[in-house]
């Protein structure tokens, strides 16, 4: 019996040896593949006790907080309820979205230190402490610009054209990032019309209207087509016109009021912009051809990827088939969608001499520890047009402002450049209303654009909220 | 009897395992409040007083008894106190009082019987007895675990599982009753043509038994404890025997069993297709296994800690998958000590298994340590899905009053056995 006895011992030793063999597979072969697992809820308690990197403006204003409640469960808090549209939100029931997705990685301080840190940091069951992240954005002009815009879909960029930092932006309808985890709030959202969860500033698609005519005279003078002092007359300058077949209407009631003025053909293409003629637009992009007018809408950021810190919609050219719509698409019309980040863009082109800087929405971020983890990194995004031309277009829109269709925008004291547009839309409501300016000319420190869907007309409605807005701007610029 | 005489190593070893627990009790107390709260070190208090007093009886009425045993599994279930504490904290208090009176049946079983031989005399009597326990909780039992099954008696909140005190009752039976026929069983033959077949005839009364306690287990569903039946079953007709035929004839009965199982009965082929691939079923049956396993990766080498990790998010964490939390918090490390104490207790008990003179008291030893055995491996082969999941509990470290009785009732006839030899001494 006893060598039974014994090679039984033997058998359970070798059983024991192969269950040592199974755990080992799943506690270290195995084991970091299994804990991944998204079923795993330990990760998801992680998650949520990561202390979460704050979101501060660029003077230190906290914009976005974290709480630490009982359970060591970390709560996001959102100061001003204006910035939804830009932080975003962070919703363990709806995911992440803009800033709070975007820097999602700094702020849960997955890129900090070395490996051998964070593990001693699980070691120790210490909580991950994020990074925080500082805006661009001055709070104190964002509010003004919230409370300067009206409450209906509207939307307003204020940034710096020499640095391409953004100091404000504005998206109406909004929302409350701290109230998005509730699912009944959130639903609201989802199927309320006006689309409140949609960043208009960089995913609103719009027709230009006249705002576009400073990229097509840039075109103009930049390929040396035209100059400002080019003159149209006849149906050139005041219409009808007829292309292929097609009439466009005579202009001549907007040159009939031009600022309070009376400008009688013939026109220079200067008079053009100030009196914001679509006849002398629709020949200036007849004379480029279609190419020529494509590659430079291109070159202002049309059709082209936007390196952001948020997410920006492609603004579209649409197809041009023929000369009829090239005509159209030459004073805005067309089929031309932009967001307002794209006509801003163009407005800084202008006001920086031909160059458009790199846009910022972050200036650093910094690490638990004080470190610089990143910062922004500046430089010029595109250079659509020459200095010369760029100076040229920037005359036409400061002559805008003074004598033409932006005179309600005009700030005593400030030389400003502008330009209006109204944008006829296909759904027949009232015409979009924007304005595009900076200032002061010479040595421009604040670029602004103002939107209002189906606002009317640019002159009159959105004119007036840029003037507003940009004497809040001017009155902190530094 | 003899004299008073102290067993030092014994007392030695406790020493060491109570520094142990005290010293575990001591990190999950700081884990959970921040710092050492003194009423926290009560309950390992009681634990270490209990063993050394356990220790004391022996050096009056086991005073020769193997030393190491005793040390090793109150190391063990010292353990399980401090775990389950840490995922229950009233849970750990009442598997400290289930040690508390494990240590005093134990202290019982070295008295009385005087001598372990007189329990073959009753062979059948025990068995019986074991056999009608299980079927008045079939017809008379309570749903304790909500499992839809009836598997405990009792009242007042006490309840006990018979499967538990029928381990015993049937290797005490099966012990007795191979030692009587195992010249029988080992020698005669019977010639079918050219095989020479052994007796089967002699082995019917086992079968029937072991039958008829199957039979009652699969009335309740409790397919652990059958395989666990069977194990300790085919181990003892091998060690009683010395024949091969035996355990391989009743393999191949088993599978063909299992085989017939898996297309008659639904809920042996849902266990054996959650076996093979819990994945696709990761949130509806296969969600308890996958758990136990993502919690055996968080512990990984190390372990988290005592009270650093989420065990709790395993399902019945504290009984069936008390390994999980194991391995979660004390890691491969810990899990590998734990089998390592496992394997060498039972590596003792067969030690004194070799080393007594009566054959019973051989069997019963045996017996009693191949029960450890493969219920550890029946539990720690499911839970790491080396075998399909039959839920049985760790010794000595699973919640579990009547699995905490029974166990130290069985160290209790080993120690006794191994008090009783008197002229081999390591």
């Amino acid at each position: 019996m006893n060598t039974n006895i014994r090679r039984l011992g033997a058998f359970f030793l070798l059983v024991f040896g192969i269950m040592l063999g199974g755990l080992t597979y799943w506690q270290l072969i195995d084991a970091a593949a299994i804990q991944a697992r998204t079923d795993n809820p330990r990760l998801q308690m992680q998650a949520l006790q990561i202390r979460r990197g704050r979101i501060l403006d660029r003077n230190g204003t906290i914009l976005a907080n974290r709480t630490v409640d009982a359970q060591g469960i970390v709560h996001r808090t959102y100061t001003d309820p204006s910035l939804s549209p830009v932080i975003g939100y962070d919703s363990p029931r709806f995911g992440k979205s803009e800033l709070e997705k975007s820097y999602d990685a700094f702020l849960t301080g997955q890129d900090v230190g070395t490996n051998w840190q964070l593990q001693v940091n699980q070691w120790e069951h210490k909580p991950v402490v994020g990074d925080d992240v500082q805006l661009t954005i001055d709070d104190r002009l964002q509010q003004q610009v919230a409370s300067i815009l009206p409450n209906t879909p509207s939307a307003a960029i204020v940034a710096d054209p020499r640095t391409g930092e953004i100091l404000a932006m504005v998206s109406k309808p909004s929302f409350d990032s701290n109230q998005v985890n509730d699912p009944t709030y959130w639903n609201n959202l989802l199927h309320d019309t006006n689309s409140p969860l949609i960043s208009r500033p960089v995913n609103g698609f719009y027709t230009p209207g006249s705002v576009f005519k400073i990229i097509t005279l840039g075109a103009a003078l930049d390929s040396n087509t035209d100059s400002l002092s080019t003159s149209f007359s006849g149906d050139q300058a005041s219409g009808p016109l007829t292309v292929d077949g097609h009439v466009y209407p005579s202009t001549i009631n907007n040159l009939n009021d031009c600022g309070g003025r009376v400008i009688v053909p013939p026109i220079t293409l200067e008079e053009a912009l100030v009196c914001s003629d679509n006849i002398t637009f629709a020949s200036v992009g007849l004379q480029l051809g279609t190419s020529r007018f494509l590659d430079y809408a291109h070159r202002f950021g049309l059709e082209q990827p936007i390196p952001f810190d948020i997410p920006v919609s492609i603004s579209r050219t649409g197809t041009i088939p023929d000369r009829v719509a090239l005509a159209g698409s030459s004073f805005g019309q067309g089929s031309l969608y932009v967001t307002p980040l794209q006509m801003l863009m163009a407005d800084e082109a202008i006001a920086d001499g031909g160059s458009i800087p790199q846009p910022a929405l972050v200036k650093q971020v910094t690490a638990p520890d004080g470190s610089v983890v990143k910062q922004e990194s500046g430089g010029t995004l595109f250079s659509p047009i020459s200095a010369a031309a760029a100076a040229g277009v920037k005359s036409a829109m400061t002559a805008v402002v003074q004598q033409g269709t932006g005179v309600l925008a005009q700030i005593p004291g400030v030389r400003m450049a502008g330009k209006t547009g109204t944008a006829e839309t296909s759904d027949g409501g009232l015409p979009h209303a924007w304005f595009v300016c900076f200032a002061p000319t010479d040595h421009p420190k604040v670029a602004v654009v103002v939107l209002v869907e189906h606002g009317g007309e640019g002159a009159y409605v959105a004119a007036p909220l840029a003037k507003q807005i940009m004497q809040a701007a001017l009155a902190i610029a530094h | 009897m003899r004299g008073y005489r102290l067993r030092w190593t014994e007392l030695a070893l406790l020493t060491f395992g109570g520094a142990i627990v005290t010293g575990g009790f001591s990190l999950l107390s700081m884990a959970q409040h921040r710092h050492l709260l003194q009423s926290d070190l009560r309950y390992p208090g009681i634990y270490v007083a209990s063993t050394i007093l356990l220790s004391l009886w022996m050096s009056k009425f086991a005073t020769r008894a193997d030393q190491l045993v005793f040390p090793v599994i109150a190391l063990m279930a010292g353990v399980g106190i401090l775990v389950i504490t840490r995922l229950d904290v009233a849970l750990g208090h009442r598997q400290l009082f289930w040690t508390v009176l494990g240590e005093v049946a134990l202290a019982l079983v070295l008295v009385f019987p005087r001598r372990v031989s007189t329990l073959r005399l009753y062979k059948y009597s025990w068995a019986f007895l074991g056999l009608l326990l299980i079927a008045a909780t079939i017809v008379a039992g309570t749903d304790v675990s909500g499992s839809g099954y009836k598997r405990w008696i009792g009242f007042h909140g006490v309840y006990l599982q018979p499967v538990e005190l029928l381990k015993i009752l049937m290797a005490i039976f099966f012990a007795a009753y191979l030692d009587e026929k195992r010249e029988l069983l080992a020698s005669a033959r019977i010639q079918i043509g050219p095989i020479r077949v052994p007796p089967f005839q002699y082995l019917a009364p086992l079968v029937v038994m072991w039958g008829l306690s199957l039979l009652l287990l699969v009335k309740q569903n409790d397919l652990g404890s059958a395989l666990l039946f069977l194990g300790i079953f085919l181990a003892m007709i091998y060690v009683g025997t010395a024949r091969a035929i035996y355990p391989v004839s009743g393999l191949l009965m088993f599978v063909a069993g299992v085989f017939l199982a898996f297309h008659l009965f639904s809920h042996v082929r849902t266990r054996t297709e959650l076996w093979l691939d819990p994945w696709s079923r990761a949130s509806g049956t296969g969600y308890q296994v996958i758990q136990g396993l993502i919690a055996l990766g968080v512990g990984g080498v190390g372990g988290q800690g005592l009270g650093q990790g989420h065990p709790n998010f395993v399902p019945v964490v504290t009984t069936d998958f008390i390994l999980s939390a194991l391995g979660e918090e004390l890691g491969l490390a810990g899990v590998a000590c734990l089998l390592g104490l496992l394997i060498f207790l039972v590596f003792r008990g067969l030690s004194v298994a070799i080393s007594a003179q009566d054959g019973f008291e051989k069997l019963l030893a045996a017996g009693l340590m191949a029960t450890l055995a493969i219920q550890t491996i029946v539990i720690v082969g499911g839970t790491t899905r080396l075998m399909p999941l039959t839920g049985v509990p760790l010794p000595f470290l699973s919640y579990g009053g009547s699995s905490v009785l029974a166990n130290f009732v069985m160290i209790g006839l080993l120690l006794k056995i191994s008090s009783g030899i008197t002229e081999r001494r390591d």
